[in-house]
């Protein structure tokens, strides 16, 4: 029913965000393991013949993109219908492109607070918030102008 | 980077941060994270001294340091925590964001909110009272991401939440955020709305009055998700009177492109493409809300709803099929457009499809399964099935007139294993009798074909195969051969025992599968590889049934055959031919001195199970010999039929694939058991409709007055206060009376327009053989200017008599000028709203001998038990003539006559749909203020005194 986490890794699965919606199954503090399975999975997949949806576990499934160096992943339900998260992440990237100007993993790293910043105005409680990406632009923009 | 070091840049922050990326190896990386550690902790132990800049500084270090170490540092970190909380309470925005987005990365694991959950709590009740709405959107931010794995703020915090919701002062930013973390925090625990009843009310009543600003759908995108989560969660019946409203908005979504001036259209992605987020959002909803046509449960179906809004529907579907099947500009557009057609073509099952427009679903699906995109295909069967298993037979039918081939197809070339995985289940989902011989050999093909499928798959199949075979079979010696070929590509793809486990029920309780079984695995046995399955069935079969086949094979070439399979095999399946051996003695003592030295050799066996079977086995032959006595007879006894019925594998599917009918004993050669597939449990965890529903509604007051004046009058006014003014108009038709016409015209009489109206009907019971049977024709236009009207229509079915409290109830809802209200108000469908005239022509239907002599028959005919009598007291100066007047009202006919002085003869007749017709007489004797009646019909006591209850509530 709605995202459980959005996590973007670079293409040696080295975590550049994570936001957690509810906590990741299992132990709470091994939330590195998690990752690593997720990281595990989604890179031995062929991105030309198979499809950015993939079953994670008995109740989640992964709905994930690489775009350039860095694989942006959601986390989402398996009744989910899995197409519209796919556009939550283009949707994402292009907020992040064009706050960054022609974004790079290194504009994430240096500014992680920032990317975490748009997500906030993009995505709350699991679900998407704004879809009009001038309007996401602009109240970020204006946040950034904040002291 | 175009956006570095502003005023709101943290300079130590980068810099530590490019140190770490310049650390090639990862012990300098450690040492300079540690060391970092160090410094923090250091400046954090000074902290009186230390500024709202640096504290930020060490903070966003902390978190980057989590981030960066892909959380494997947590229990490094959580110092930091008191900081952190020292920093949330800041003034300065920046500081105040960086503390909140640190708890936002740490707030999920164990034990940090045990040590500072009190404090963040505290801090987050005081931000959201801030008049800051920035500062506000922070804390709603917060509880919107860790909301949901909380119960404390919920408890704590939930009517914060909901008053900046509500409150008409908000800026829209603060609506869509505090609409958001209200359903966090409400998914975390939803008790608060149903655990009262009357805040559940109001506060739903609220949240749906969201949905109205139709000039703005940002706040939609928003509320939608919380609106959905209370249909599924907290009250469906609450949102089933948003059907109409919101197929408007979609049909407005869907229809964008045809109005450049709408919200919508500046919404879209692209001309002509509707916006996917608000259309899978609502479809989502009212795929919830309405039912499969199929349901029984006296839940929304397309019959319940009023013909304008399935039609808005329809065209929906229709428009989107058009949409989804036009050539896409780029891979983005296509994603949009297959997101919005997959969901309407999902939905568009519970909408009684034409078959036309099943075909027309279909035939737009499967020209996409062409498509070279992986996505595209995989979602396109997951659709596919879908619609099959849903839509029944119309989708499977035309899938496998025109469409079959083409599966086969991409089974054949298909390289994504989770689109082969689809695949199979829609295969799965189309085999019938007639075609499960050519699905069955495609998917075996498949699984020996010369692309290794991956374990799971060849699992998949295996089942599904074994299943199929088992319950289409309509010729048994093909069940035996593809089920035993089916085992024996089984080389350790699937460890399960269930398959071949089941096909030893199978053969045991089906004497006919006998010998037919045993020859073919003898035949298996002479092979040099042999699966493990396989022998196993072998072993078990054979040392059951060794004697249907003793013409052609003896027990000891069996024995000779089992020899040379066991060094091969595991311990269980070698423990397996133990016995099988020890059954083969049984049958054939020739073979005794060979079985002898194979059971001593095993007494060496590494195995202890192994090693004891031997040994006992060795103990019963020796006891045999030496004594005489006939143990193997008493100890291995043949097998008895086994009563599983219900086919074991079938667990295997899990709950959320479509079961197949349960398995029944292969008795009979001619086996085709055609069930449809159920669909999936989408609705699985509905909560039941309350049952009590009818009794929890509140009335209006003063309804009781109206009510009764919907009981004498076929019109007139059924409420009005200073806002609105509802008017009603009943007609029957006199050749269908048991079915009245209700007509509701809502007036607005105030000096605001009224929103939000919106309405319901409940009836006192929607199952279970109910009364009566309502159903909605129009529904009331949402928004009413000053001065305007606008209509509601809808059908009562009389199925048969019920007492007048349980008359149907009309909710009304609506908003006028900031305020909500809410009627509800009881509409008198009577036994007595279905009465027939008797008039034929003019000419009175009765006559007086008409009447006395129907009088006595149905006397003589029903005694004291068709009658009923019943009296009360009325304030009235004329008596007589008011209940003359009443009796007349209700659709009776007066019967003139001079036998019995102030006494009316009344006599009708009265219809409902179950009990027909029957004929009603009452003798109504008016003595001052008391009234007294006798009533009688032809359907007896209980009928008569429904009859009369109506009189009665009608001279009040």
């Amino acid at each position: 029913m709605s995202i459980k986490f959005v996590i973007c890794l670079n293409k040696q699965g080295a975590l550049r965000l994570i936001r957690l919606f509810e906590p990741f199954s299992g132990d709470a503090n091994s939330s590195q393991s998690t990752i690593a399975q997720i990281y595990k999975l989604i890179s031995s997949r062929d991105h030309r013949h198979q499809s950015n949806f993939v079953e994670f576990s008995d109740s989640t499934k992964l709905v994930y993109k690489r775009y350039a160096g860095l694989y942006f992943v959601m986390g989402v339900g398996l009744q989910d219908e899995e197409l519209i998260y796919l556009s939550h992440i283009h949707l994402l990237v292009e907020v992040l492109d064009a706050f960054f100007g022609n974004v790079c993993e290194l504009d994430i790293v240096f500014n992680f607070h920032k990317a975490y910043m748009i997500l906030d105005e993009l995505i709350i409680g699991g679900e998407i918030q704004e879809t009009c990406k001038d309007v996401i632009l602009e109240r970020v923009n204006y946040l950034d102008r904040l002291s | 980077m175009a956006v570095g070091n502003g005023h709101n840049g943290m300079k130590g922050l980068q810099l530590f941060i490019a140190d770490l990326r310049g650390s090639v190896q990862s012990e300098d990386r450690e040492k300079r994270i540690q060391s970092e550690m160090v410094n923090i902790r250091k400046q954090f132990e000074a902290s009186e001294s230390l500024s709202g800049y640096q504290r930020k500084k060490y903070v966003a270090k902390l978190a980057y340091v989590f981030i960066a170490t892909n959380t494997t540092k947590l229990s490094d970190v959580v110092f930091g925590l008191d900081q952190c909380c020292e920093l949330l309470g800041s003034n300065v925005y920046s500081e105040k964001f960086i503390a909140y987005m640190t708890l936002e990365l740490l707030y999920h694991h164990a034990n940090i909110n045990d040590s500072i959950g009190r404090r963040a709590t505290q801090q987050v009740k005081k931000d959201l009272a801030s008049t800051d709405d920035d500062v506000v959107c922070l804390a709603l931010n917060f509880l919107g991401v860790v909301g949901k794995s909380h119960e404390e703020l919920t408890h704590e915090l939930i009517h914060e939440v909901f008053q900046v919701l509500r409150s008409p002062t908000s800026a829209q930013i603060l609506k869509k955020k505090s609409a958001l973390a209200f359903l966090a925090l409400l998914r975390n625990d939803s008790s608060i709305l149903t655990q009262d009843v009357r805040r559940k009310h109001l506060w739903i009543q609220r949240i749906i009055s969201l949905l109205d600003d139709s000039s703005n759908y940002r706040l939609m995108i928003s509320v939608l998700p919380l609106i959905e989560f209370i249909a599924r969660e907290v009250d469906s019946q609450a949102c089933v009177k948003l059907i109409p409203q919101l197929s408007t908005i979609l049909q407005n979504c869907i229809f964008a492109e045809n109005r450049p001036a709408d919200e919508f259209h500046r919404n879209q992605i692209s001309s002509g493409i509707p916006d996917p987020w608000i259309v899978t959002k609502i479809v989502s909803i009212l795929n919830f809300l309405i039912c499969s046509p199929s349901s029984t449960s006296g839940e929304v179906t397309f019959s319940n709803i009023d013909q304008a809004t399935l039609g808005k529907l329809r065209v929906c579907v229709t428009k989107v099929i058009e949409i989804g099947t036009r050539p896409a500009v780029d891979v983005i557009m296509r994603t949009i457009q297959n997101t919005i057609l997959f969901s309407l073509i999902n939905f568009a099952s519970k909408l009684d499809p034409s078959v036309d427009a099943i075909a027309s679903s279909v035939n737009a699906l499967c020209s996409l399964l062409s498509s070279n995109e992986t996505n595209t295909r995989y979602l396109t069967l997951d659709c596919l099935t879908k619609l099959c298993s849903i839509n029944g037979k119309g989708a499977r039918d035309e899938v496998r007139a025109y469409h079959i081939e083409q599966l086969f197809q991409i089974l054949a070339t298909e390289r994504d294993s989770s689109i082969v995985r689809k695949l199979v289940d829609l295969l799965y989902t189309l085999t019938d009798v007639g075609n499960v011989q050519m699905i069955v050999n495609e998917l075996l093909k498949y699984m020996t074909g010369s692309r290794q499928p991956d374990h799971h798959i060849r699992s998949d199949i295996a089942v599904k195969v074994a299943i199929l075979t088992e319950k289409y079979a309509h010729d048994t010696n093909w069940y035996v051969v593809v089920t035993l070929k089916l085992l024996s590509l089984a080389n350790a793809s699937f460890n399960n025992d269930d398959i071949w486990q089941r096909l030893c029920q199978i053969v045991v309780n089906n004497e006919s599968l006998h010998q037919l079984t045993c020859r073919h695995l003898v035949e298996y046995l002479y092979q040099p590889n042999m699966s493990e399955p396989l022998v196993k069935a072998a072993a078990f079969l054979l040392g059951e049934f060794a004697e249907s086949v003793a013409s052609e094979v003896s027990c000891g070439d069996l024995f000779n055959l089992f020899t040379n399979k066991y060094f091969g095999v595991s311990n269980l399946c070698r423990a397996m031919i133990l016995t099988t051996m020890m059954k083969l003695y049984k049958r054939d003592s020739l073979i005794g001195s060979a079985l002898i030295k194979f059971y001593q050799l095993e007494l060496n066996s590494l195995d202890v199970q192994l090693q004891t079977r031997s040994y006992e086995y060795l103990k019963i032959i020796q006891l045999e010999k030496i004594h005489g006595v006939n143990l193997s007879d008493v100890l291995f006894l043949p097998m008895v039929p086994f009563s599983a019925k219900k086919n074991p594998l079938l667990n295997r599917l899990g709950p959320s694939d479509q079961s197949v009918s349960e398995l029944t004993s292969f008795s009979s050669s001619d086996n085709t058991i055609s069930t449809v597939p159920t669909p999936p449990l989408s609705r699985s965890h509905r909560k039941p409709p309350a049952s009590n529903r009818y009794e929890e509604q509140t009335l209006s007051a003063n309804w009781e007055e109206a009510f009764r004046r919907t009981l004498k009058h076929k019109q007139g006014v059924l409420y009005t206060c200073s806002f609105i003014k509802v008017l009603y108009r009943l007609n029957t038709v006199s050749s269908h009376p048991e079915l009245l016409e209700v007509t509701l015209t809502y007036v607005n009489t105030s000096d605001w327009p009224i929103t939000s109206l919106l309405t319901e009907l409940v009836a006192k019971k929607t199952e279970d053989d109910p009364p009566y049977v309502l159903k909605v024709i129009s529904v009331p236009a949402s928004t009413v200017a000053m001065g305007e009207r606008t209509t509601h229509k809808f059908e009562i079915l009389t199925r048969h008599a019920y007492p007048l409290n349980q008359c149907p109830i009309v909710n009304v809802s609506f908003r006028s000028n900031g305020h909500f209200s809410s009627l509800g108000l009881k509409i008198a469908s009577s036994i007595t709203s279905t009465i027939v005239s008797t008039h034929t022509d003019g000419r009175p239907g009765v006559t007086l001998p008409q009447f006395v002599q129907r009088w006595r028959a149905l006397g003589d005919a029903l005694g004291k038990d068709g009658e009923f009598h019943g009296s009360a007291i009325f304030a009235q100066s004329n008596t007589y003539n008011h209940v003359k007047s009443c009796v007349g009202k209700l659709g009776f006919e007066i019967v003139e006559q001079s036998m019995a002085e102030s006494t009316i003869f009344a006599a009708g007749i009265v219809r409902t749909k179950v009990d027909g017709s029957s004929g009603c007489l009452m003798k109504i004797e008016c003595r001052d203020s008391q009234v007294d009646i006798i009533c009688k019909t032809t359907h007896g006591g209980y009928l008569s005194e429904l009859v009369a209850g109506c009189v009665l509530e009608a001279l009040r």
